[in-house]
């Protein structure tokens, strides 16, 4: 086997690596820890790459599989981390929205893409407030576009459950979006 | 048969929406919730805008490991 360069790898793929697994795990250090975990199983295993596709798909392979092995440590808190039905800060005891959670207008055109940056630093800052599972849902569904069913398989848990999560991911989102976006 | 729900089931009924899971009879008692309820009618474009722009996160990302966790990298390698 060719001796491998070491150096040349990590120049060519970890900042890419780097990116797909930052704005996934939303923390800086896992997703550091992730791309050299990723180098390493990697390199220990390079022995089977067998050239059937590219060596960066074949990192990226890596590497998915231990951001949804990430995901699945969220997943098996999933019990400790159902929200508590009776104390809810959004609605009232007949579920309507309190007067203070309400949403309120942003004043912007919801059906066009969102350009600030500003935007997005926030969103991610607020995605750090879910718990890991509901922030592992969002994620799953929005960045990389699976489907209920799918994301159910993944991280082993109920349709309810996943329905659950997500009603919370978003009503976090948007309440923290609020804040710390519009009402600044 | 009820025709009213809470804006909690109306907010569950939306996000189902989006990935379009929602019965049609859930979707005609959303519409009219809707009518009664400014509060809901928000929160759907806003769910809806948080989710079609989150797709975009990586775009507005920059960030590159230094040189200094490359290096960190490449040893950690090297002493396999």
């Amino acid at each position: 086997m060719a001796q491998l360069d070491a150096t040349k790898w990590v120049n060519d793929y970890s900042d890419m690596l780097y990116r797909y697994a930052f704005p996934r795990v939303n923390d800086k250090e896992v997703a550091k820890d992730l791309v050299q975990e990723t180098f390493l199983a990697a390199w220990r295993n390079h022995d089977n790459f067998k050239g059937e596709i590219s060596e960066k798909n074949w990192l990226f392979t890596i590497l998915k599989n231990k951001i949804i092995d990430h995901y699945r440590k969220a997943s098996t808190r999933l019990t400790e981390s159902l929200p508590e039905t009776s104390s809810d800060p959004y609605f009232d005891e007949a579920e309507h929205w309190t007067q203070e959670a309400g949403p309120k207008d942003w004043g912007i055109d919801y059906s066009q893409p969102v350009e600030k940056k500003e935007f997005y630093d926030i969103l991610n800052r607020c995605r750090k407030k879910l718990k890991d599972i509901q922030s592992a849902v969002f994620t799953m569904k929005y960045l990389d576009g699976l489907d209920s069913e799918e994301i159910c398989k993944e991280l082993n848990i109920t349709a309810s459950n996943f329905w659950v999560l997500m009603h919370r991911a978003k009503l976090g989102l948007r309440a923290c979006l609020e804040k710390n976006w519009i009402n600044k | 048969m009820k025709l009213e729900i809470t804006c909690k089931q109306a907010t569950e009924f939306i996000v189902k929406r989006e990935e379009g899971k929602l019965s049609l009879k859930n979707r005609v008692l959303l519409w009219l919730h809707f009518g009664v309820c400014s509060f809901c009618k928000l929160f759907s474009k806003q769910s809806r805008l948080i989710g079609k722009n989150a797709k975009h996160i990586h775009q507005h990302l920059t960030e590159t490991l230094t040189p200094e966790e490359k290096e960190k990298i490449v040893l950690s390698l090297q002493q396999q």
